[in-house]
């Protein structure tokens, strides 16, 4: 089944961009079957419940959503990017 | 060209950042790069999503707005003089801040390639260790042209 992946930044513009080049290539390398959009952090209200993930610019209170969330800030520093790599990839891989 | 020299700014004398986005709106709205809004807009989304980030020898700050207020692609660059407070992007604890990159973008599809370039320039220690060693507005200029305008025509 196509997973649906959510990335989510203030503006929906910058942040969300960089984080999104980097973890679809890591669900490409994955083999996992996905579809990807970019939305604002204050949008993610609407797509709560239907999306199988959401990665986010900022720490967002987990238990307020229903999708399960993962902080993308390692895929714009670079620090510690295999451990919210391998986040994804259990989420993704349920 | 994303980076022009009269945006690199090398020990700007700046304290907070309410001062540090005065100042990039001035120059900004005097080359017609912004809209009116872009002002009160920088300030207020910095307020709300935060944008430092917290690299391994040097904090950075990516300020940005909504599309609508830039009227073209462009990079701003800041080295203030004294470091400036911002919050963790991620946590939103107060980190203080050596270099400022002001994201003109208006979501044109050149943005994607100036936002990839951000991406690897945060990601590689030898260059945020070249931008650490900068002594000079020229240096700094030179720097960010190379990295940015390179494949530009």
């Amino acid at each position: 089944m196509t997973k649906r992946v959510v990335i989510a930044c203030g503006a929906g513009l910058a942040t969300s961009t960089m984080i999104l080049e980097k973890v679809q290539g890591i669900l490409q390398e994955a083999g996992i079957d996905f579809s990807i959009s970019q939305s604002q952090i204050y949008e993610l209200d609407s797509y709560d419940g239907k999306a199988d993930l959401f990665v986010t610019s900022m720490k967002l209170d987990e238990t307020k959503y229903k999708t399960p969330i993962v902080v993308g800030t390692p895929f714009l520093i670079g620090v510690n990017e295999e451990e919210a790599k391998e986040k994804i990839i259990n989420i993704l891989s349920k | 060209m994303y980076v022009e020299t009269d945006l690199v700014f090398y020990n700007l004398p700046v304290l907070d950042q309410n001062e540090l986005f005065d100042f990039m709106a001035d120059r900004l709205e005097k080359k017609d790069y912004v809209t009116e809004g872009f002002r009160d807009a920088i300030k207020k989304r910095e307020k709300e999503f935060p944008t430092g980030l917290q690299l391994q020898d040097m904090n950075v700050a990516i300020v940005h707005t909504e599309a609508m207020y830039a009227k073209t692609e462009k990079l701003v660059v800041i080295k203030p003089e004294q470091s400036i407070t911002f919050k963790n992007i991620e946590n939103l604890e107060p980190i203080e801040v050596d270099l400022v990159f002001g994201l003109i973008l208006n979501n044109s599809e050149e943005h994607l390639e100036i936002l990839q370039k951000i991406s690897q320039l945060l990601q590689q220690e030898t260059i945020i260790q070249s931008i650490l060693n900068v002594t000079s507005k020229d240096e700094l200029t030179n720097f960010m042209q190379q990295h940015f305008n390179k494949t530009n025509h």
